[in-house]
């Protein structure tokens, strides 16, 4: 067990996106996501790392309680650090979105940050190296590592934001949609190296592509009606 | 018919503008002779002793350029972080009520004749008159300064906006995500994204300064001070010279210097319109390509 | 837990304290103006604002600036909007695909060029001109400063009309166009009422710096205080008042005079400002 969501109900503007939602998600497995447009399946993506606190106007109720750092926490307690929990539980969007820098220093992204906890790291070169390699990147761009992240493709630039986001170490890591902008290699790209990283960390994915659903997903959630169903 | 006439008449007034217009600045570098030659700038005067100030310039453009440029600087440094700290107080910190007082306020601040912001400058070194009894800062180029950035504000301030907020939802979002602050976003990923665009109204900004009259009139310009040797002294400007020339000129060389003067000011102008808008050009070029790779 | 290193620190205080200041800034300008203003305004009360100028009576009034800032303004935004409105189509729509890139092009240059330089221009060109066309005269008159004027604002005005035709144009002329209607058809009939908003909040702009413009009446009009009934008499508007008394005695009730000018013309633009930016809104809903 990772994850636990009791009694979820999710506000904007004082319309209900979600309602009632109990779930469990399960440590080391792919677990996807699916329902239609505007269900409210990225809404409970950032309900677990508390992103939705940047939107004005959305209002949450109920328990979230997650497993991180060998502990259980309580995600909507004020006490947690907030640039801890979005390192523990990663969030890659469905478009790209390299920041305007090097390929390296996008990847030293979060070491740069002084207000988030400091990553364990022995050495930054192996770290990014490791990394890239993860994403199966390495190759592809280890000359280049100096270049702006923005020339690279389309692919290449989602790798690379998972890239970025697997380096704070999470332990969760969170995908929207990662490859319905994408053409179908690198897609499967992807989900070939979603596979490999259920080893490390408890994976959630949503998705509208049912395919891809049964591809990947060890356990399947349908958004319906503003709740969730459990499906496998 | 209706529809004929209407055409004509579209026509009938881009002719009308192009002709006056093209005439107007074809007139005007007929006029200047030479407006860029070495003894259109600096006179008799030698070069390089003139450019270190060792030797006055009298019969040439130098101390007005040279006061223009002065006053550009000193402006910009007090503009430039007011401006966009606003701009970026606009886009990332106000709520909806603060919001909405505040940006009516910029719009009122971008409307305000010039004139009237020099005024506001007078006033303050009135004031300053009346407080230290005739001492302290008076008409100067800090004075100068002071009232044209207060003029250039709200514009890069409308800018710097503008810019911000037209930021990719999702990457406005993914710093926070990898556990940044707010603060940090902004510093390093929202500036640096939208730098370039900031920059190139920065430089519409920079010609606002370069060209404007009123506000330097009010403040401190005067026909013939030379270059002053700090921000506290009175100067020459390009506009304030070609102002004062065309009506108080006494020979026919002076009028040759006030047409050089024109056309060195436009161009300083131009220049840096064209600059800037490469500069949007460039980067609408390049979002362009990065959609396409999407 | 929160750290904050230097340059978030410097980064906070720059946002904050920039805005703060600017700010205080546009509420200080008119508060300045008016403290400043008081003593003469105890003086003669708020006579300056209704009365005539007349300093041999004593008179101070600024009635006389206000009539001629709006005959010189208004004369030449009514120019300014035929031919912005036929510039403005011609490079959106009417006319032909070679001259349209260089009509934008010339657009810029113009609206780059300096304001003490058309009226610099216009000293030697217009000023000869009027004179040699007018009854009588040296030639410094409304009207000279009213067709500068006009020229000067057009740009403004040029680039809001061809913004607003060309943001409704786009999403008509194919609706049009397969109605059977010509392109020139489809603008005079939908794309211009369609575009009336942003035509109208242009003008309102366009008034502003026209009123608020110094240099072309400060060097065309003449500047002498009066009530001007011809187009070829001069005049003194209230910005070239302020530029113009600024040298005098920091006593006389002359001097006051220009304080009245300026609260003036920061209450008349800043309405203009509001209004344009409220029809410009409605646009965008």
């Amino acid at each position: 067990m990772k994850i636990k969501i009791n009694n979820l109900y999710f506000k904007y503007k004082n319309t209900d996106v979600l309602k009632n939602i109990n779930l469990e998600i399960k440590q080391n497995k792919i677990t996807a996501i699916s329902g239609v447009s505007g269900a409210g399946k990225s809404t409970l993506l950032i309900c677990l790392n508390r992103l939705y606190e940047e939107f004005e106007g959305a209002k949450v109720k109920g328990s979230i309680n997650s497993f991180l750092d060998n502990k259980w926490v309580d995600i909507f307690d004020r006490s947690v650090h907030l640039p801890w929990l979005r390192q523990k539980t990663g969030l890659v969007f469905q478009n790209p979105n390299p920041f305007p820098m090097s390929i390296e220093k996008n990847l030293l992204f979060p070491f740069r940050l002084l207000s988030a906890p400091k990553i364990e790291s022995k050495n930054l070169e192996t770290e990014i190296i490791s990394t890239l390699k993860k994403v199966h990147l390495y190759e592809e761009v280890k000359k280049r590592l100096k270049m702006p992240a923005s020339s690279l493709s389309g692919g290449q630039q989602q790798r690379l934001s998972i890239a970025r986001a697997l380096i704070a170490k999470p332990e969760i890591l969170m995908l929207d949609e990662p490859t319905s902008s994408l053409d179908p290699e690198s897609e499967k790209k992807i989900e070939t190296l979603l596979k490999e990283l259920k080893n490390e960390c408890t994976i959630i994915i949503v998705s509208h592509s049912l395919d891809q659903i049964k591809r990947i997903s060890d356990h399947h959630i349908k958004i319906e009606n503003k709740t969730a169903c459990p499906i496998y | 018919m209706k529809i004929k006439l209407f055409k004509l008449f579209s026509y009938l007034s881009f002719f009308i503008y192009s002709s006056v217009l093209v005439s107007f600045i074809c007139w005007l570098l007929i006029k200047a002779e030479s407006p860029f030659s070495k003894s259109s700038i600096f006179g008799n005067a030698d070069l390089v002793k003139a450019i270190l100030l060792k030797e006055p310039v009298f019969e040439g453009l130098f101390p007005a350029a040279a006061g223009t440029f002065l006053i550009i600087v000193t402006s910009m440094i007090i503009a430039i972080p007011a401006g966009t700290g606003t701009g970026i107080f606009l886009s990332e910190y106000a709520n909806k009520k603060t919001y909405r007082f505040l940006s009516v306020s910029t719009d009122i601040l971008a409307g305000l004749p010039s004139i009237v912001t020099g005024l506001f400058g007078f006033s303050i070194i009135l004031l300053i008159h009346k407080i230290f009894e005739g001492k302290g800062p008076g008409f100067s180029i800090a004075a100068s300064a002071f009232s044209l950035s207060f003029l250039v504000l709200p514009y890069i301030a409308k800018s710097t906006e503008e810019a911000m907020k037209s930021t990719d939802k999702e990457l406005r979002l993914t710093a926070l995500l990898l556990g940044a602050s707010k603060t940090e976003n902004i510093r390093l990923v929202l500036i640096p994204k939208n730098l370039s665009q900031i920059l190139s109204k920065i430089l519409l900004s920079v010609a606002r300064c370069a060209e404007d009259t009123s506000v330097i009139m009010l403040t401190g310009a005067v026909a013939n001070a030379g270059i002053p040797g700090n921000i506290f002294g009175k100067y020459e400007a390009l506009p304030f010279f070609i102002y004062y020339t065309s009506s108080q000129y006494s020979s026919e060389k002076e009028l040759v210097m006030a047409y050089n003067a024109s056309v060195l000011l436009v161009s300083i102008c131009c220049f840096l319109f064209v600059l800037s808008f490469l500069i949007r050009k460039a980067v609408f070029y390049r979002q362009k390509k990065n959609e396409n790779k999407n | 837990m929160k750290i904050q290193t230097k340059s978030d620190l410097l980064l906070k205080f720059t946002i904050y304290s920039g805005t703060i200041c600017a700010f205080s800034v546009i509420f200080s300008i008119l508060i300045l103006l008016v403290f400043l203003g008081i003593p003469f305004f105890k003086q003669s009360g708020f006579s300056f604002f209704f009365d005539t100028w007349n300093p041999l009576q004593g008179k101070y009034g600024i009635l006389p600036m206000i009539y001629t800032t709006f005959l010189i303004a208004l004369p030449s935004v009514f120019t300014a909007f035929f031919l912005s409105l036929g510039f403005a189509c011609f490079a959106a729509s009417t006319g032909h695909r070679f001259l349209k890139k260089p009509a934008i092009a010339l657009i810029r240059t113009a609206s780059s060029i300096p304001t003490v330089v058309y009226a610099f221009i216009g000293v030697f060109l217009i000023i000869p001109f009027i004179r040699n066309i007018g009854p009588s005269g040296s030639g410094y008159s409304i009207l000279s400063a009213s067709l500068m004027l006009a020229l000067l604002i057009s740009p403004t005005m040029i680039f809001f009309f061809y913004d607003s035709i060309i943001e409704s144009e786009t999403s008509l002329v194919k609706g049009g166009l397969a109605l059977g209607a010509t392109r020139t058809e489809t603008l005079l009939y939908l794309v211009i009422p369609n575009a009336k908003n942003g035509i109208y909040a242009g003008v309102f702009l366009g008034m502003g710096r026209a009123i608020g413009d110094t240099m072309i009446s400060l060097m065309l009009a003449g500047n002498s205080i009066s009530y001007p009934l011809s187009p070829f008499e001069s005049g003194r508007t209230l910005t070239a008042h302020i530029g113009l008394v600024m040298a005098s005695d920091y006593d006389s009730p002359e001097f006051g005079s220009i304080f009245a000018c300026g609260i003036l013309l920061y209450l008349i633009t800043a309405v203009l400002s509001i209004v344009s930016k409220i029809i410009y809104k409605k646009t965008g809903a």
